[in-house]
Formats: structure tokens, C-alpha cells, sequence
């Protein structure tokens, strides 16, 4: 006997956070969980030219992200880098790419497992800025971590990737996914009263 | 009666509004910004504490935190420095080292016994009359007297901060050199972080004098704080203090209950200087004070020190705070000056005023009046040996001082001094290190500042923002008068306050062989109380010197090491969430009512007991996996992706096992060792193309495992992709003679026949809508599919596999059930079952090692230490009956009564109906039908029977139906 069952994808969060369709508003401090948004990372030879036939060139500095229509590259090595989906854009576009790499001959690089491996957190507000150094000990000065820059650092005791937006005014962490609930609470506990919520994608 | 001067003095205070607080259950009123020192001096409560040792009365030093007299309790909180902590409304405060009450203290009875306790002589008592002496006797009354404070084991937890912070420059010490400096390189563009301990900017601007003219330092603090305040590159940080420095400029700031860790490109130190106490007979009375400590209660408290003082100028500053006195309208007994000459250029002002001077004369001795309690007079000798009593409730003592060295040594500068203790140098400055103003050698007002100055611009030259100064600020005076440190011979002149230590104690250690400073300090414990030499040092050093008949500069000063001052234990751990991992599937175990237990940083399940006992749960669930099927969430295992062009052959290399030759679509057994032959690690490989495998690890080693991995790879120069997975697929073990009717009762499209998935083979497709890799490969013993899928499908798999098998019998089956099949099975867990020593031959795997392969990491060790021969072994044993015993794990094996092995592994296994076990024995032992003794924890000896390995299913016949 077969049993037919539509397989449904769950988040870490899903039962801690409310759902929202839209992203708080800016100047508020918020808690965004974007963990089931599309992304997509990859990693090994070949990732740099086949992301350049894409038309998605890896930027020079790899501590720099770049936001093109309905994305945002982040570079993470020579040969490395994850993409973001724009959490009010088409959602199919990461789809899409992820279709032509299956599709594709090699080299191209392995894929990164980066919608799996890694919770995605959006930090907003002054509140957020004003917690940064409680975080990481990263240098998060304007001028050493101006807008759009990347850091692969330690975040919260764990390893984790810090990006600021191309408009400087969201933080984005991609850490262990394992480690989401644990993360929500080292928020919560060092900004008192950060609001919170997740998109469900 | 009150201490409170009028109007024009306290600038810390607000006499608008009035607070009380007790003391030892006394009600004593003040003012919000008092301290609780200053409230108390207000309200004529002079003596704050009992001294360690002989618990002679103590009071106020130095106003400043610098010293032990001032540590009290309040409530839960001990060591609570009372010269420093503000007093607020309601806080009851107590004094510490009391044996009954701080004016009649029981305790002070020992000082009688003083000749008994010269310096070192803890390390020859104690050992009598008997041998159980000090156990029974000593031990206990030392204890009972240890320590200062009560440490309440129940006290509510606090919240402790810690944050990061990075500057272009730091500046610590916010007095006039760090003003100065601060201001200079803001103003050239730097980011400057100023730090200053006290409540607010200033330093010795706000309650010293530096001339005739009394506003002379308030105008001088105006202009600076100014010109601080418009900076908006200048970040200050009051009520702050730096606690040490670190590598690369890396300093903890201590702020209340906050840490702060700043990184500086450049630092400066404008530490200022310590004022210094004198050595006399009784220097340790209540009412005997060091001239900022007077100025600091009258300028920021408006208390007066005493009614009637004697003033030691031993320096300037001395001469100053006696001007200071009599405009508090404090009576001048006399200003005693070892300096036979007028070297300030003060003489006429104290002429006009009348204050009697008296010249070439040093303090000999100070009494106290009855009770013991306080200062009643001191007794004055003049060069000819005259001497003279002077009546006074109040002594100032203007000592000199020594510059703020702390941190500079912290960073590996020297601290030198001349051979009359005169003038200090602090030199071997480290790069990007800048003195300023005291801790520079300047210790006039207007050399501070510029020196001040040329430390800011130096500092934003290093940044490349200014033109560095040239030249050094000249030093325009000595910083102290020197004064003698000569045994009185009565004794209690004390060098060391916290440690209750005389002068003739240093000269003791000295006699009884200890000649270098280091010794001195270790052997008498000088400078190891809370003030941590600041006192001590200079005197101490003099002291070894004339003994030892060298020079200052030779006996040199002992370093400083951090932290600079007292922080809570609290500061340095980690107040904020311990961190968890929780499977994608927690959720589903919580709602099953899962017991959950900890395993390292994840949550897994032990047991679902549903409305059973525990006990009675495990059970079921082994009875369910042995005659139905099971379910386990394994998600914690280690997962690693290898690909790339030498993926097979770089696995050849770490593991023992042939794989470069392993087919597509099979798995295989993985064992890896370190370069000394033990087992580090084990799991299984899955080859699902020629250029890529998935490998399996345990829990606890795949973080080192890949470590060593990606090492290794970079050494070997290969081109293989190594990525840690392990959070990113869940993995469910799916095990009974059942599971495989489970599988098929899912839509999928791998063939789950026997014929088609056979033991050992790994399968990539869809099931139930997911997709997976599947791995037949058995732990327990019984038909098992080890299913691994992305996370984020992990509980639509569990669901899907609970309503496929609910027919089936299928129940989830925690971690105790895990273990105990297993072990029926003889399978060895790494971590429990092993240690750093464990081999492959020693746990019976030598048919995991390759003989054909001429290289895989650790074989050259396998093969010298199996010429060696072994000296242990892994067996299973059983008992026969219960297990009154209580052998467990870790329980010896023992022969001949020593012990030469232990169990690993222990319980009672349902399936066979017996108590079962791994253990360690000696190889001749550890044959099956021999017999090994076991220690249980009763403190029984019970003999085991060794036997052959698996204990269940022995032709491994059921995994693979």
C-alpha cells in the first residue's frame, strides 16, 4: 500500500514566532526570522564562472555584498558565495536559478545546502545598532562595517555571517540552524523588549 | 553631632534631600552622592573594619578605593569597598573580620599573641601535637577565620553585560593629563574613548589645591571638560575603571555590572599617581589619613576630617591640604616637614595664616585614645632626637607619592626608581602605548596637562591625523621627600596594611634567607592583599635594600600583574542564555511527552514514557524495536559532504578502511585514527558518485574530525570539498523487522525489496514527498534504514513514517533504549567505550584496518604499537543472578586485588535476559569461558563471566532479513 503525503517543510521557529506577510517597518527594532525564505549557497571550483555566466558576478572585496534585482550576493571566498532572496521580491528567482544549476554541466560548483545549513535573522531598528557590541566583538563601527559589508565572524559564541544592508539600516545574521532557538533567546535577553516575528515565506 | 561643613564645600552631594541607611544596625543619615564612607564620617563613625590578622580598628586611608579599610558588607554582597559605593536609602551595611561587634571585637585578642606569629609562620605550624592535628584542630579554626566577608551560597542570581568596543584611541585616567590628552587627539580626528573611575571627569582637579589660590584647579577643569564635551568624537566613560591590559591593546573596562572589552589602536595611560603612607608605630589608627584622602571628604562631601591635625608634609601637597584644613576650620596642630628648609615657597602664606611649622622633624609614633578606637596624639622627633607629643584626633600625611605603574607593567614597561625613592621612571614602553602626565614623571600641575597634551598628539600621529610633538616634557620636581623606613622597636609600624606585615617582618624574611623581592613578597605574602602592593611595594623594597646592602636599582620593585582591581566573578562569566541545538524534530518529541536529556549542546531524547516509569517505557521501547520497528531521531549525528576529483582517495588517507575502491551506491564502515594509532573517531561512508561521498561521524567528534580533515586536505594538497552538514540533514533511524514494511507503505521511488536494497547498500530518491538518502546499516541489531533528509522536511518524514507504521507497531524510541540494544549487539560507543589510548586491536577490529593500503593516517603507530604488544583488552562479560554488586559503569576489574581494567559499558538487556557489559581486562582474561573480577559500587567483589561477542543474535542473521 502507498500512502500519497505532500511534503511540507518546517522552520525551527514556526511555533515561537508569529507569522507576518510584510517586513516590520523601518525604525522599529525588530526580530525578523527570514529562515524560510529562498536562498541559495555555493561552494567549491567553479562556482565563480558558472555564477558569472548567470549574470552574477562574485563583487572583488569578498567582505562586500551586492544587491541586484530580487537578490543579494554575498560573497564568502573566491570560490564561495550565498544568495539571498528579496524578502518582498519574486520569490521564484532563486527558484529559477536553482533549476539552471541542476541543469547545468560542470564545473559549477557544489551546492551549500545554505537553505538548510543556516538560520537567517534580520535585525532592524536602533535598538538592534545599539546591541551590536553585546553580539560580537567584530568592529561594527560605520566606518570598519559600513553598509553592504560582510563579515564571516563569531556572532552570539557561534560562528556566523554579518551582513548590513545596502541602505545600512538592517543587520542580517546567517548562523546554525540548530541553534535558532537558542539565538532568539541570546536576542531577547541582551534587547529587552526587541519585538518579534517571522516571515513565512 | 555633625562633621558637615557649610556651604562651598561637597560638590558630590545634595544636602536638598537627606537618605538613611544602618551601620552594624546603627542608623546613619546622609545625602544622595555621599559614599558610605563619607556618610559615616559625617556621623563621626571613624572605624569601618577590623585589619586581617591581629584585627586592630581601621578606618579611612585614601578616600579612594586604594586600600582594604574600607571593605564592608552590605546584605548578600561582601568586599564591597565603602569609599566608593554610594549609599542609598534602606541598604544595611555590616563590617567583616568582626568576632562580636567592630568597637569590641573578640577577635582582637590575638594581637596579644603577635611574637607567635612572626612572618612565615604558617609554614611552620600546624603540624602538632598529633597527626590528626590538623585535621581535627587547625584546619577548621583557619577556616572559620579565613577570608573577609560572608558568601551567601543562596543568593539571588545578578545580570552581568559584556560588551565590545573599538576606539582609535584610548585614554585611561580622566584627570588632567587624560583630559588633556583626550581633548588633543579628538580634536585631530581620532575616535577617543576616555575612561575615568571616579563619577566625573577631573581626577586631583576636583578636591585638590595646586597654589595659594584655592580655584585654581576648579578653573583648569572648566576649561578641559569644555572642550571634552563639544567633542562629538569623544566617548567618556565615568565610574569606569580599566582592569588591565592585554596583547595588542585589549582592556577590560569594569563598570558596575557591565565588562567592557575595548580594543585601541593606541592607548594612553594617564594613570596618575598613588599617594603613599608613612611607616610609623600605630600608621594604622582610625583618624590618620593621607592628604587627598582629607581633601576628598572635605571637597566632594563637606565632612571634616578631624577638629584638631597635624599635617606631615613629606611633599608640596602636604603644605596645600594644610591650607585646605584651616579653611574647613580645622585647627593646625603643626605641619611637620622632614625638610630642615623651606623648598615650596609656602612660607608666608603660612606664616599669615599662623600655622606652626616645625622642620627637620619625622613622625615616630601615634596613640590612640581610650578604647583603642582613635587617633589621640602623635609623637613628633626633631634632627637632634627631641621629641615632642602633639595632642590631634586627625593626622594628614602628605607621603609622597609613586606613579600609577599598573597598567604600563601590565604591558611589559619596567617601573625604576632612584635610589632614594624619589623620582620614578617607567620605561620599555610597548609600541602604541603613551604615558601622560604622572605615570610620564611629571607630577606639576602644568607639565601634567602639556604632557597630557603631547601623549593625545602623539597618539593621532601614530593614526597618521597629527604631527607628533617633539621632545619630552622635563620633569620639574622629585616626587617625594624621602622619608626613612626604620624599624620601631615596638613594633606596629606597619608596611602592609592589608597583611597586617611590620617592618621587622620584611627584615625577618630577609634574615631567614629570602634576599630577592620576589621571595620576600611570596614569603611573607607583602603586596598580596586587596590594595595588591600599592603601599607596600616602595617601603618594602627599601627595606630589602638596606638589609641586603644594595641599591634601590638593584632590588628593583615587584611587577604588576592583572587585574589592576577587584572584579566580581560574575563579570567574567557568562551571564547571557547557555547555548542549546535542538533536531529539526524536537517539537515532535515534546509533544510525544519525550524526557529530554542534554548531549554536549543538543537536546535528545531518553526516554518517552508516556504514563509509565521510565523504566518500565525503556523496556517497551526495546521489546518495540526487537518485534516491531522503531523509530530514533539521529539528527546529532556528524554529517560531512566530501566532493571533488580526490574525494575517494583523500578518504583512503583518514580512514583505515579501503574506499578509494568502494562502489557507487554502497556504504561502508569508517574507523579513524590519530597519528598515534587510537581511535578518534567512527561511522560510515556513503558513496553516492565517483567524486562523492557522505560520511557519517559521531555526535561529540565531527567538530574535530573536520577540523582535522580540512588540516590534513590543505597538507596533502588535494582537491577535495569538505563541508560539515551536520545541521543541515535530520536523519531518522528506522529499525525492527518492520521497517521495511514501513518504508514501502510511503510513496517512493527506491525499491525498499530485500533484493533490491540489500544490507550495506545506500539508496538517493523521494519519499513521501521528501527527498533522501537512505543508508541500510544496523546499530540494534535489526533491520535498519538510516533515512537522511534536508531539516526542514524532518517532520513531515516523522509524521509520514508514524502514520505508515501505526499499524505496525511502530513507536519513537529514545536514547537509554539506544544504548542498551546496541550494546546486546557488542557495538562500541567512541567516547564511552574508548579513550585516548584505545587501538583497533584492543577493541577487537583489527578486520577494520586495510593491509593493502599503504598509507592511511596512523598505521605506522598500529603497527609499532602492536609489536609491543597489548595490555588490555575489550570483552563482554555477564552476570550471572541480579546485580546486588551494583557494578556499573567505571566499576573496576581487578586481579590480585589491583586494578587492571574497568567497565565502559553496563545494563540489563531484556533480550537476553541478563546483566551485560563491556569492560578493559588483561588480554590472557578477556577470552570468552575466562572469569574477571569487578569491584561493584556497593564495595562488593563479584565475578563475571567473559563471553563472546554480539550477546544477541550471535550470526547477525536479523539485519539482514
Amino acid at each position: 500500500m502507498t500512502t500519497a503525503i505532500i511534503a511540507t517543510r518546517h522552520w525551527p521557529l514556526s511555533q515561537r514566532l508569529p507569522a507576518v506577510d510584510r517586513l516590520p517597518a523601518s525604525g522599529e527594532s525588530w526580530l525578523t526570522d527570514l529562515s524560510a525564505l529562498p536562498r541559495m549557497g555555493l561552494r567549491g571550483p567553479g562556482t565563480a564562472d558558472w555564477m558569472a555566466a548567470q549574470g552574477l558576478p562574485l563583487p572583488g572585496p569578498i567582505d562586500r555584498a551586492l544587491d541586484l534585482p530580487g537578490l543579494t550576493l554575498v560573497p564568502l571566498g573566491a570560490e564561495e558565495a550565498v544568495i539571498l532572496s528579496d524578502p518582498h521580491g519574486d520569490p521564484g528567482v532563486i527558484r529559477r536559478l536553482r533549476d539552471a544549476w541542476w541543469q547545468s554541466p560542470g564545473p559549477k560548483g557544489f551546492d551549500a545546502y545554505r537553505d538548510e545549513t543556516w538560520a537567517w535573522f534580520r535585525l532592524t531598528g536602533p535598538a538592534a545598532e545599539q546591541a551590536l557590541p553585546l553580539l560580537t566583538a567584530l568592529d561594527t563601527r560605520p566606518a570598519a562595517f559600513p553598509a553592504a559589508a560582510v563579515a564571516q565572524t563569531r556572532v552570539m559564541h557561534m560562528d556566523a555571517v554579518i551582513l548590513r544592508s545596502a541602505d545600512g539600516g538592517a543587520l542580517d545574521l546567517l548562523f546554525d540552524i540548530a541553534s535558532s532557538g537558542y539565538a532568539l533567546d541570546f536576542i531577547k535577553d541582551v534587547i529587552p523588549g526587541i519585538r518579534t516575528a517571522r516571515l513565512a515565506g | 553631632m555633625t562633621n558637615r561643613l557649610g556651604s562651598g564645600w561637597g560638590s558630590r552631594i545634595d544636602r536638598s534631600r537627606g537618605l538613611a541607611f544602618t551601620f552594624e544596625g546603627r542608623r546613619v543619615a546622609g545625602h544622595p552622592g555621599d559614599t558610605i564612607a563619607s556618610a559615616l564620617a559625617a556621623n563621626g563613625e571613624w572605624v569601618l573594619s577590623r585589619s586581617f590578622k591581629y584585627h586592630r580598628p581601621r578606618g579611612i586611608l585614601t578616600m579612594c578605593g586604594q586600600d582594604a579599610n574600607t571593605l564592608v558588607q552590605i546584605g548578600e554582597e561582601p568586599n564591597v569597598r565603602a569609599d566608593l559605593r554610594l549609599a542609598s536609602d534602606g541598604i544595611a551595611v555590616t563590617p567583616q573580620n568582626v568576632k562580636g561587634s567592630l568597637r569590641r571585637d573578640r577577635g582582637q585578642i590575638i594581637e596579644r599573641f603577635g611574637r607567635f606569629l612572626p612572618v612565615g609562620f604558617y609554614y611552620r605550624t600546624f603540624f602538632g601535637p598529633r597527626r590528626s592535628s590538623w585535621l581535627k584542630l587547625w584546619e577548621p579554626m583557619i577556616r572559620a577565620s579565613a577570608g573577609l566577608g560572608t558568601v551567601s551560597t543562596d543568593a539571588a542570581p545578578r545580570r552581568y553585560v559584556k560588551e565590545t568596543r573599538h576606539c582609535d584611541v584610548l585614554v585611561v585616567g580622566g584627570g588632567p593629563a587624560g583630559l588633556a590628552a583626550a581633548v588633543r587627539a579628538a580634536e585631530a580626528g581620532a575616535g577617543v574613548i576616555l575612561v575615568e573611575k571616579e563619577p566625573e571627569l577631573g581626577g586631583a582637579l576636583t578636591y585638590a589645591r595646586f597654589a595659594t589660590d584655592a580655584g585654581l584647579g576648579t578653573r583648569h577643569l572648566s576649561a578641559l571638560r569644555d572642550r571634552a564635551l563639544a567633542l562629538p568624537g569623544l566617548s567618556v566613560m565615568t565610574g569606569a575603571t580599566c582592569n588591565g591590559r592585554f596583547a595588542n591593546n585589549w582592556l577590560p573596562v569594569i563598570s558596575g555590572n557591565r565588562l567592557v572589552r575595548i580594543r585601541a589602536t593606541e592607548l594612553v595611560l594617564a594613570t596618575g599617581a598613588h599617594e603613599q603612607p608613612l611607616v610609623f608605630r600605630n600608621n594604622d589608627l582610625p583618624g590618620i589619613m593621607l592628604s587627598s584622602a582629607a581633601q576628598r571628604l572635605m571637597r566632594h562631601y563637606a565632612v571634616r576630617p578631624g577638629q584638631r591635625a597635624v599635617v606631615y608634609a613629606g611633599d608640596r601637597d602636604g603644605y596645600l591640604a594644610a591650607l585646605d584644613l584651616d579653611d574647613a576650620g580645622v585647627r593646625i596642630a603643626a605641619i611637620v616637614d622632614p625638610e630642615a628648609e623651606d623648598r615650596d615657597g609656602l612660607s608666608e602664606e603660612l606664616a599669615r595664616r599662623g600655622l606652626p611649622i616645625m622642620r627637620g622633624c619625622t613622625l615616630t609614633e601615634a596613640k590612640a585614645g581610650p578604647g583603642g578606637l582613635h587617633l589621640q596624639s602623635v609623637e613628633v622627633q626633631d634632627a637632634a632626637g627631641t621629641r615632642k607629643r602633639l595632642d590631634c584626633d586627625l593626622l594628614v600625611v602628605a607621603g609622597g607619592y609613586t606613579p600609577g605603574y599598573q597598567l604600563a607593567l601590565h604591558a611589559g614597561a619596567r617601573l625604576a626608581s632612584d635610589d632614594t625613592g624619589t623620582r620614578f621612571s617607567i620605561t620599555d614602553v610597548p609600541a602604541h602605548l603613551h604615558l601622560a602626565g604622572a605615570a610620564a614623571g611629571l607630577s606639576d600641575l602644568d607639565g601634567v596637562i602639556a604632557s597630557g597634551e603631547a601623549a593625545g598628539l602623539r597618539a593621532a600621529a601614530a593614526l597618521g591625523l597629527a604631527s607628533a610633538p617633539e621632545g619630552a616634557v622635563p620633569a620639574a620636581c622629585a616626587w617625594r621627600r624621602s622619608a626613612p623606613v626604620e624599624p620601631h622597636p615596638k613594633g606596629r609600624d606597619f608596611v602592609d596594611f592589608d597583611e597586617d606585615l611590620q617592618v621587622k617582618d620584611i627584615e625577618n624574611a630577609v634574615a631567614d634567607g629570602y634576599r630577592e623581592l620576589e621571595l620576600v613578597k611570596r614569603y611573607s605574602t607583602v603586596g598580596m592583599g586587596p590594595s595588591q602592593g600599592r603601599h607596600a611595594a616602595l617601603p618594602t623594597a627599601r627595606i630589602v635594600a638596606r638589609k641586603t646592602a644594595r641599591s634601590l636599582a638593584e632590588v628593583g620593585i615587584t611587577t604588576s600583574r592583572p587585574p589592576f582591581g577587584p572584579e566580581k566573578l560574575g563579570l567574567l562569566a557568562d551571564t547571557t542564555p547557555e547555548r542549546y541545538r535542538h533536531t529539526a524534530l524536537h517539537p515532535c518529541h515534546v509533544q510525544a511527552g519525550a524526557r529530554m536529556m542534554p548531549v554536549g549542546a543538543w537536546w535528545r531524547p531518553f526516554v518517552y514514557p508516556g504514563s509509565e516509569p521510565p523504566a518500565e517505557a525503556i523496556l517497551r521501547e526495546i521489546r518495540a524495536v526487537r518485534e516491531d520497528v522503531g523509530m530514533l531521531d539521529v539528527s546529532t549525528l556528524g554529517k560531512l559532504e566530501l566532493r571533488g576529483r580526490d574525494a575517494a582517495a583523500f578518504l583512503d588517507r583518514i580512514y583505515t578502511m579501503a574506499h578509494a575502491g568502494q562502489p557507487v551506491g554502497r556504504v561502508r564502515y569508517c574507523l579513524a585514527l590519530n597519528e598515534m594509532g587510537s581511535i578518534l573517531d567512527d561511522g560510515v561512508a556513503f558513496r553516492m558518485s565517483e567524486q562523492h561521498f557522505y560520511v557519517t561521524a559521531t555526535t561529540g567528534a565531527v567538530d574535530r574530525l573536520f577540523a582535522e580533515m580540512t588540516l590534513q586536505k590543505a597538507i596533502w594538497g588535494m582537491q577535495v570539498d569538505i563541508q560539515n552538514v551536520t545541521a543541515a540533514f535530520a536523519a531518522i533511524n528506522l529499525t525492527g523487522p518492520k521497517a521495511r514494511a514501513v518504508l514501502q507503505g510511503l510513496a517512493s521511488d527506491i525499491d525498499f525489496s530485500r533484493d533490491a536494497f540489500g544490507f550495506l547498500d545506500g539508496r538517493e530518491g523521494m519519499l513521501a514527498g521528501s527527498p533522501v538518502r537512505v543508508m541500510r546499516i544496523g546499530f540494534t541489531g535489526e533491520l535498519s534504514y538510516e533515512i537522511h533528509l534536508p531539516q526542514s522536511h524532518a517532520v513531515g518524514m516523522w509524521q509520514a513514517l508514524a502514520a505508515a507504521g501505526a499499524g505496525l507497531g511502530l513507536r519513537p524510541y529514545g536514547l537509554e533504549a539506544s544504548r542498551i540494544l546496541r550494546l546486546e549487539k557488542g557495538h562500541i560507543i567512541i567516547g564511552q567505550d574508548t579513550d585516548a589510548l584505545s587501538t583497533p586491536d584492543q577493541l577487537g577490529m583489527g578486520w577494520a584496518l586495510s593491509r593493502k593500503k599503504p598509507f592511511y593516517t596512523g598505521k605506522a603507530a598500529v603497527e609499532a604499537r602492536r609489536a609491543l604488544g597489548e595490555t588490555r583488552q575489550l570483552c563482554g562479560f555477564v552476570l550471572e543472578g541480579g546485580n546486588a554488586a551494583e557494578v556499573g559503569e567505571s566499576a573496576l576489574v581487578l586481579r590480585d586485588g589491583q586494578p587492571v581494567g574497568h567497565v565502559t559499558s553496563f545494563g540489563h538487556s531484556p533480550s537476553v535476559g541478563k546483566w551485560i557489559g563491556l569492560a578493559y581486562a588483561p588480554p590472557e582474561q578477556a577470552v570468552p569461558g575466562a572469569q574477571i573480577r569487578i569491584k561493584g559500587f556497593s564495595g562488593t567483589e563479584v565475578s563475571a563471566a567473559v563471553v563472546a561477542l554480539p550477546f544477541y543474535d550471535p550470526t547477525n542473521a536479523r539485519q539482514e532479513i
